[in-house]
């Protein structure tokens, strides 16, 4: 008989950037092509100490940032590796033309799933997006249980 | 093919070595290559980070 028939909410929320987990970083610039896991990746947000209930990840452009592709991961460690460390999703992130007088493009991945406690999320990026300061602001929405 | 509109990153790998990524005029990628002009294949693993996002077209490109 499964233990919990009822609900639960998240008790608060919990939006957290890559740049807050970065020393600010831009992140884009670096490409990291592995698919498994290993390499340098960017820590985007660290589940509770229940758990979390994951929204979504906004993707926003930080100048003009060339066409690349974000991959999303879950790991079961801040040590990542390709052991601990999946592959979860992808998303086209088209080349970026920054504009002072209309708002960028903004993608967004949903997520809607409830994240195992202390468990992270990661990003790497396929291709380069540009010199230093030119890539994406990565924010994942979520709250805490 | 060279296109006057096409963009060259130059980029810097993990071990140091330099090499240059190749876009089109819309942002997007071509290929990767190595310093000496060597492509490296989309599904081999490697890192690399933009150190100029306007460099000159490599000496060896259209050769």
């Amino acid at each position: 008989m499964a233990a919990n028939t009822a609900p639960i909410f998240s008790i608060a929320g919990h939006v957290e950037s890559v740049a807050s987990d970065n020393s600010g970083l831009v992140v884009g610039p670096t490409a990291n092509t592995a698919q498994d896991g290993s390499g340098t990746l960017y820590k985007a947000f660290t589940a509770g100490a229940n758990g979390s209930f994951l929204q979504k990840i906004r993707f926003r452009p930080v100048g003009s940032p060339a066409a690349t592709v974000c991959r999303v991961f879950i790991s079961s460690s801040s040590s990542t590796s390709a052991t601990n460390t999946w592959l979860y999703d992808e998303i086209t992130l088209p080349a970026v033309t920054v504009s002072q007088t209309a708002a960028s493009s903004v993608f967004e991945l949903p997520l809607n799933f409830a994240l195992n406690a202390n468990y992270l999320l990661y990003v790497t990026f396929g291709t380069s997006t540009g010199s230093s300061g030119t890539g994406y602001s990565v924010v994942t929405v979520a709250g805490d249980y | 093919m060279w296109r006057e509109t096409d963009t060259w990153f130059k980029v810097q790998f993990v071990d140091g070595s330099f090499g240059y990524d190749h876009l089109d005029a819309n942002g997007n990628h071509i290929g990767l290559f190595k310093e000496d002009g060597t492509q490296i294949g989309d599904g081999v693993a490697v890192e690399y980070t933009c150190v100029d996002d306007n460099s000159p077209v490599p000496y060896w490109w259209g050769k």
